[in-house]
């Protein structure tokens, strides 16, 4: 795996600092646009599709939670 | 709910779309947004170009341009319309209804009805179930459904989320007696959900003073004040993708269908990611889901169905007859369908106000 979740992150938000936050969304680090534009990354990055339903905040609240969203959809 | 109808058609669609265009980049160049995180959302979300009306105009004049290019051309004359319905959630006054400021405006007859709804993004599909509701009536042949919303004046220009998706648009749809087809609607609402979509302040329960007027950062540089739209994207995109698959399905098979006897799927148009990702669940290609409203002009919120149906669809509608399945979604929350024959129609045009 080339790209890395964190390395996503920092291209949609690279002033943010994620490594200091326990939950991207409630701390403002990533608003549903930001979300968007993380998905279509992801999609990109590691040829999967995810589905509509799954683009939900705590799918992004952590790489934790993305990695897990990311292995379940290979 | 499901609804049944029958006896009753849609005769013409009229787009009316404000002249003035912003484009996305150039709106997005007025806030602190990295040029690249814009391109970005350009491309994945489809915005780009959008149509919005100037500060002073009001849904009562976009509404009254149309109607009267309508009576000009001979389409439909104005005292052949016994009910008018304006769905709208910019009225012009609280009181008295916009509907009522058109019918005046245009002296229209006095034996009518007039009535405003207060809906959003499935606000034509709550037209259309209203207007066949009303032409069950011996006395009411045809109806004047409005939808118009200028929305852009209550989402604040320092709401770079909100501000520079937002169009404005009015379309006019005669519904008459007529047609052998059943015409079958579902609604479903959710008002446990009202927060996701909402003007916090300027009615009853927040009147507008000096401090809903103050604006302030939500904490991702969107500024907006209590008196501006304020929109939880995760909450509505959430709701559209786990609800609308299983409210289509659902109207498909009441009605007897198949998806494969559905031509096409007109579809409420928030951004292509949203309707894509619908698609996708749905299983419908893409090519029968119509998703480049936003790109062009804007969401202009319960517009957008006739705005596909006057932009994507008008050559195929005014030659021959289909089975549409129209859906709209959002405010409320609401989501609604509606499963019918459209076609031909006698007329299905755009103008610029």
């Amino acid at each position: 795996m080339s790209v890395s979740i964190p390395d996503l992150l920092k291209l949609i938000r690279p002033e943010a600092n994620f490594e200091c936050s326990d939950n991207f969304v409630e701390d403002d680090l990533l608003d549903s646009l930001d979300i968007i534009l993380l998905v279509n990354e992801i999609e990109s990055a590691f040829g999967v599709k995810i589905p509509g339903e799954q683009v939900i905040a705590n799918n992004f609240s952590s790489v934790d939670a993305i990695e897990k969203l990311v292995n379940s959809l290979k | 709910m499901f609804l049944k109808f029958s006896n009753c058609s849609i005769r013409d669609v009229l787009l009316v779309l404000p002249v003035v265009e912003h484009s996305y980049l150039e709106d997005m160049g007025r806030f602190d947004a990295p040029l690249s995180r814009s391109k970005k959302l350009a491309d994945v979300m489809g915005y780009d170009k959008r149509r919005i009306v100037s500060p002073d105009t009001c849904s009562s004049d976009l509404a009254v341009f149309g109607l009267q290019h309508l009576f000009d051309t001979k389409v439909i004359l104005p005292h052949e319309i016994d009910a008018l319905i304006v769905v709208t959630q910019t009225p012009d006054h609280f009181i008295p209804p916009t509907s009522f400021v058109i019918q005046g405006e245009l002296k229209l007859k006095r034996d009518m009805i007039c009535l405003d709804l207060v809906q959003g993004c499935a606000g034509f599909i709550l037209g259309l179930i209203q207007a066949f509701m009303l032409l069950g009536q011996q006395s009411i042949d045809k109806v004047a459904l409005v939808n118009v919303d200028v929305l852009s004046r209550k989402v604040s220009s320092r709401d770079r989320n909100s501000f520079p998706l937002v169009g404005d648009a009015a379309s006019i749809t005669i519904i008459e007696k007529g047609g052998n087809e059943k015409i079958w609607a579902s609604i479903k609402v959710d008002g446990t959900g009202r927060d996701a979509l909402i003007i916090p302040a300027g009615g009853m329960r927040l009147p507008s003073t000096i401090e809903t007027s103050v604006v302030h950062d939500d904490g991702n540089s969107n500024h907006r004040a209590l008196d501006h739209l304020v929109m939880d994207g995760s909450a509505v995109f959430n709701f559209v993708q786990t609800e609308i698959p299983l409210l289509i399905s659902e109207i498909i098979s009441q009605a007897d269908l198949t998806d494969a006897d559905v031509d096409a799927y007109v579809f409420h148009q928030p951004n292509r990611f949203m309707l894509e990702k619908l698609a996708d669940k749905m299983k419908v290609p893409h090519s029968k889901m119509p998703m480049n409203v936003v790109e062009r002009f804007g969401n202009n919120s319960g517009v957008t169905i006739p705005t596909v149906l006057a932009t994507n669809l008008a050559e195929s509608l005014i030659k021959k007859s289909g089975q549409y399945c129209l859906a709209g979604f959002g405010v409320g929350l609401t989501q609604a369908s509606l499963l019918m024959r459209l076609g031909p129609l006698n007329s299905c045009n755009i103008i610029e106000f």
